[in-house]
Protein backbone atom coordinates (compact mmCIF):
# COMPACT_ATOMS: atom_id res chain seq x y z
CA UNK A 1 0.00 0.00 0.00
CA UNK A 2 1.61 3.36 -1.18
CA UNK A 3 2.10 5.57 2.00
CA UNK A 4 -0.55 8.23 3.24
CA UNK A 5 -3.15 6.20 1.78
CA UNK A 6 -5.07 4.17 4.39
CA UNK A 7 -8.48 1.73 4.75
CA UNK A 8 -10.38 3.13 6.51
CA UNK A 9 -13.12 0.56 8.45
CA UNK A 10 -13.94 2.11 11.61
CA UNK A 11 -17.24 1.30 12.11
CA UNK A 12 -18.21 4.89 12.79
CA UNK A 13 -17.31 6.00 9.94
CA UNK A 14 -18.05 5.29 5.78
CA UNK A 15 -15.63 2.47 4.47
CA UNK A 16 -13.00 4.16 2.71
CA UNK A 17 -9.60 4.56 1.05
CA UNK A 18 -8.65 8.13 2.30
CA UNK A 19 -6.07 10.18 0.74
CA UNK A 20 -4.39 13.91 1.21
CA UNK A 21 -5.02 16.04 -1.46
CA UNK A 22 -4.52 19.91 -2.23
CA UNK A 23 -7.42 21.68 -1.60
CA UNK A 24 -6.68 23.99 -4.49
CA UNK A 25 -6.52 21.18 -6.62
CA UNK A 26 -9.64 19.34 -5.43
CA UNK A 27 -11.13 22.87 -6.47
CA UNK A 28 -9.37 22.83 -10.18
CA UNK A 29 -11.00 19.17 -10.52
CA UNK A 30 -14.17 20.16 -9.27
CA UNK A 31 -14.56 22.99 -12.01
CA UNK A 32 -13.36 20.15 -14.56
CA UNK A 33 -15.59 17.61 -13.71
CA UNK A 34 -18.62 20.09 -13.16
CA UNK A 35 -18.21 21.10 -17.09
CA UNK A 36 -17.63 17.90 -18.34
CA UNK A 37 -21.21 17.28 -16.33
CA UNK A 38 -23.03 19.87 -17.77
CA UNK A 39 -22.60 18.81 -21.15
CA UNK A 40 -22.94 15.28 -20.54
CA UNK A 41 -19.64 13.65 -21.97
CA UNK A 42 -18.11 10.79 -20.82
CA UNK A 43 -14.23 10.96 -21.11
CA UNK A 44 -12.24 7.89 -22.03
CA UNK A 45 -9.03 7.59 -21.77
CA UNK A 46 -6.57 4.58 -22.67
CA UNK A 47 -4.21 3.39 -19.87
CA UNK A 48 -2.03 0.66 -19.38
CA UNK A 49 -3.56 -2.04 -18.96
CA UNK A 50 -7.02 -0.94 -19.02
CA UNK A 51 -9.63 1.44 -19.40
CA UNK A 52 -11.14 3.91 -17.49
CA UNK A 53 -14.05 5.81 -18.18
CA UNK A 54 -14.54 9.12 -16.34
CA UNK A 55 -18.21 9.11 -15.52
CA UNK A 56 -17.66 13.49 -15.07
CA UNK A 57 -19.29 14.01 -11.77
CA UNK A 58 -21.21 11.66 -9.86
CA UNK A 59 -24.65 14.15 -9.04
CA UNK A 60 -27.65 11.72 -8.17
CA UNK A 61 -29.31 15.59 -8.74
CA UNK A 62 -28.97 14.98 -12.28
CA UNK A 63 -29.61 11.28 -12.78
CA UNK A 64 -33.54 11.85 -12.91
CA UNK A 65 -32.97 14.24 -16.03
CA UNK A 66 -30.04 12.73 -17.96
CA UNK A 67 -31.19 9.19 -18.04
CA UNK A 68 -34.65 10.18 -19.99
CA UNK A 69 -33.34 12.72 -22.16
CA UNK A 70 -30.02 10.12 -23.40
CA UNK A 71 -32.87 7.22 -23.85
CA UNK A 72 -35.19 9.65 -25.88
CA UNK A 73 -32.06 10.57 -27.88
CA UNK A 74 -31.31 7.43 -28.47
CA UNK A 75 -34.63 6.52 -29.66
CA UNK A 76 -35.85 6.83 -33.81
CA UNK A 77 -37.86 9.70 -32.53
CA UNK A 78 -34.72 11.43 -30.75
CA UNK A 79 -32.54 11.12 -33.56
CA UNK A 80 -34.67 12.76 -35.82
CA UNK A 81 -35.25 15.33 -33.56
CA UNK A 82 -31.71 15.82 -32.91
CA UNK A 83 -30.97 15.49 -36.80
CA UNK A 84 -33.86 18.56 -36.75
CA UNK A 85 -31.93 20.54 -34.40
CA UNK A 86 -28.40 20.26 -35.87
CA UNK A 87 -29.69 21.35 -39.26
CA UNK A 88 -31.25 24.37 -37.83
CA UNK A 89 -27.63 25.47 -35.99
CA UNK A 90 -26.04 24.74 -39.84
CA UNK A 91 -28.69 27.10 -41.07
CA UNK A 92 -28.01 29.52 -38.60
CA UNK A 93 -24.42 29.29 -39.46
CA UNK A 94 -24.84 29.86 -42.78
CA UNK A 95 -27.16 32.88 -42.25
CA UNK A 96 -24.52 34.39 -39.53
CA UNK A 97 -21.96 33.63 -42.60
CA UNK A 98 -23.94 35.93 -45.14
CA UNK A 99 -24.85 32.50 -47.43
CA UNK A 100 -28.40 33.31 -47.36
CA UNK A 101 -28.93 30.99 -50.80
CA UNK A 102 -27.36 28.05 -49.01
CA UNK A 103 -29.56 28.46 -46.07
CA UNK A 104 -32.94 29.19 -48.02
CA UNK A 105 -31.64 25.87 -49.91
CA UNK A 106 -31.23 24.15 -46.40
CA UNK A 107 -34.77 25.25 -44.57
CA UNK A 108 -36.63 23.80 -47.99
CA UNK A 109 -35.03 20.70 -47.62
CA UNK A 110 -35.87 21.08 -43.93
CA UNK A 111 -39.65 21.76 -44.72
CA UNK A 112 -39.82 18.84 -47.45
CA UNK A 113 -37.85 16.51 -44.59
CA UNK A 114 -40.52 17.17 -42.26
CA UNK A 115 -43.47 17.03 -44.88
CA UNK A 116 -42.61 13.38 -46.21
CA UNK A 117 -42.88 12.46 -42.60
CA UNK A 118 -46.37 10.53 -42.22
CA UNK A 119 -48.37 11.73 -39.36
CA UNK A 120 -47.69 8.71 -37.46
CA UNK A 121 -44.47 9.55 -36.98
CA UNK A 122 -44.89 12.83 -36.16
CA UNK A 123 -47.52 11.53 -33.36
CA UNK A 124 -44.89 8.80 -32.21
CA UNK A 125 -42.22 12.09 -32.02
CA UNK A 126 -44.89 13.33 -29.55
CA UNK A 127 -45.67 10.68 -27.46
CA UNK A 128 -42.06 10.40 -26.67
CA UNK A 129 -41.35 13.45 -25.95
CA UNK A 130 -43.89 13.56 -23.64
CA UNK A 131 -42.68 10.51 -21.96
CA UNK A 132 -39.29 11.69 -21.46
CA UNK A 133 -40.39 14.59 -19.43
CA UNK A 134 -43.23 12.72 -17.66
CA UNK A 135 -40.29 10.59 -16.64
CA UNK A 136 -38.45 13.54 -15.52
CA UNK A 137 -40.97 14.97 -14.02
CA UNK A 138 -42.20 11.37 -11.70
CA UNK A 139 -38.44 10.89 -10.60
CA UNK A 140 -38.50 14.58 -9.38
CA UNK A 141 -35.97 15.98 -11.65
CA UNK A 142 -37.73 19.50 -12.07
CA UNK A 143 -38.29 20.02 -9.09
CA UNK A 144 -36.43 22.69 -6.90
CA UNK B 1 -33.69 15.46 -3.35
CA UNK B 2 -30.84 16.92 -1.63
CA UNK B 3 -31.48 21.12 -2.79
CA UNK B 4 -26.74 21.16 -3.13
CA UNK B 5 -25.75 19.99 -6.50
CA UNK B 6 -22.22 17.41 -5.83
CA UNK B 7 -23.36 16.68 -2.20
CA UNK B 8 -25.07 13.48 -1.28
CA UNK B 9 -26.37 12.34 1.84
CA UNK B 10 -24.70 8.75 3.34
CA UNK B 11 -25.72 6.85 6.07
CA UNK B 12 -22.79 4.98 7.75
CA UNK B 13 -23.09 1.85 9.64
CA UNK B 14 -24.83 3.34 12.82
CA UNK B 15 -27.51 5.04 10.78
CA UNK B 16 -26.38 8.86 10.83
CA UNK B 17 -26.65 10.87 7.79
CA UNK B 18 -23.70 12.06 7.09
CA UNK B 19 -23.40 14.99 3.33
CA UNK B 20 -20.24 13.83 1.31
CA UNK B 21 -19.27 16.28 -1.32
CA UNK B 22 -18.25 14.40 -4.53
CA UNK B 23 -15.13 15.42 -6.76
CA UNK B 24 -15.19 13.17 -9.49
CA UNK B 25 -16.15 8.90 -10.60
CA UNK B 26 -14.86 6.47 -12.82
CA UNK B 27 -14.97 3.62 -13.57
CA UNK B 28 -12.26 0.42 -13.82
CA UNK B 29 -14.11 -1.88 -16.74
CA UNK B 30 -12.17 -4.87 -16.09
CA UNK B 31 -13.77 -4.76 -12.34
CA UNK B 32 -17.36 -3.83 -13.75
CA UNK B 33 -16.79 -1.58 -10.98
CA UNK B 34 -17.56 2.57 -10.38
CA UNK B 35 -15.79 4.35 -7.82
CA UNK B 36 -16.51 7.55 -6.21
CA UNK B 37 -13.92 10.36 -4.89
CA UNK B 38 -15.23 12.46 -2.19
CA UNK B 39 -15.09 14.44 0.77
CA UNK B 40 -16.57 15.22 4.19
CA UNK B 41 -14.01 18.05 4.94
CA UNK B 42 -14.69 20.63 2.15
CA UNK B 43 -15.07 23.47 4.89
CA UNK B 44 -11.95 22.87 6.45
CA UNK B 45 -9.54 25.30 7.01
CA UNK B 46 -6.41 23.51 6.42
CA UNK B 47 -4.76 23.20 3.16
CA UNK B 48 -4.54 19.32 2.48
CA UNK B 49 -8.11 17.69 3.42
CA UNK B 50 -8.91 13.84 3.53
CA UNK B 51 -10.74 12.24 0.17
CA UNK B 52 -12.00 9.41 0.09
CA UNK B 53 -12.13 7.03 -2.71
CA UNK B 54 -14.94 3.97 -2.47
CA UNK B 55 -16.59 2.08 -4.47
CA UNK B 56 -19.86 3.02 -5.41
CA UNK B 57 -23.63 1.39 -6.70
CA UNK B 58 -25.08 3.58 -9.44
CA UNK B 59 -28.07 1.86 -9.18
CA UNK B 60 -28.22 2.13 -5.06
CA UNK B 61 -25.77 4.95 -4.49
CA UNK B 62 -24.71 2.74 -1.96
CA UNK B 63 -20.66 3.56 -0.97
CA UNK B 64 -18.67 0.38 -0.38
CA UNK B 65 -14.93 -0.13 0.80
CA UNK B 66 -12.84 -1.59 -1.53
CA UNK B 67 -11.28 -5.13 -1.11
CA UNK B 68 -7.14 -5.14 -0.18
CA UNK B 69 -6.38 -6.81 -3.29
CA UNK B 70 -7.96 -4.57 -5.02
CA UNK B 71 -6.72 -1.17 -3.67
CA UNK B 72 -3.14 -0.75 -5.72
CA UNK B 73 -5.27 -1.16 -8.96
CA UNK B 74 -7.64 1.70 -8.24
CA UNK B 75 -4.90 3.97 -6.61
CA UNK B 76 -3.58 3.60 -9.99
CA UNK B 77 -6.87 4.38 -11.67
CA UNK B 78 -7.58 7.39 -9.01
CA UNK B 79 -4.21 8.95 -9.97
CA UNK B 80 -4.64 8.44 -13.71
CA UNK B 81 -8.03 9.48 -13.78
CA UNK B 82 -7.37 12.67 -11.52
CA UNK B 83 -4.27 13.45 -13.88
CA UNK B 84 -6.40 12.84 -17.04
CA UNK B 85 -9.25 15.22 -15.31
CA UNK B 86 -6.80 17.76 -14.95
CA UNK B 87 -5.08 17.97 -18.31
CA UNK B 88 -8.71 18.25 -20.06
CA UNK B 89 -8.80 21.78 -21.70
Amino acid sequence: MEEGISLNQNNNTINSVTVKEDKKLLAKIWDKTVDLGVSVQEAKINMRPTQIKILSVFCPELKPIIEPVTKFYESDSGKKYLEGQKEGIRIAGNVLKGDTDEAKKQCQEMLDSINSENGDNMVNMANDINGMLTEINEAGGMKK
Amino acid sequence: MNENPGFISVTDENNNKIEIQVIFGFEIPEYKKSYVVYTTECQSPQEEINVNISEYDNNTYEIKSIPEDELDFVMESYNNAKSMILETE
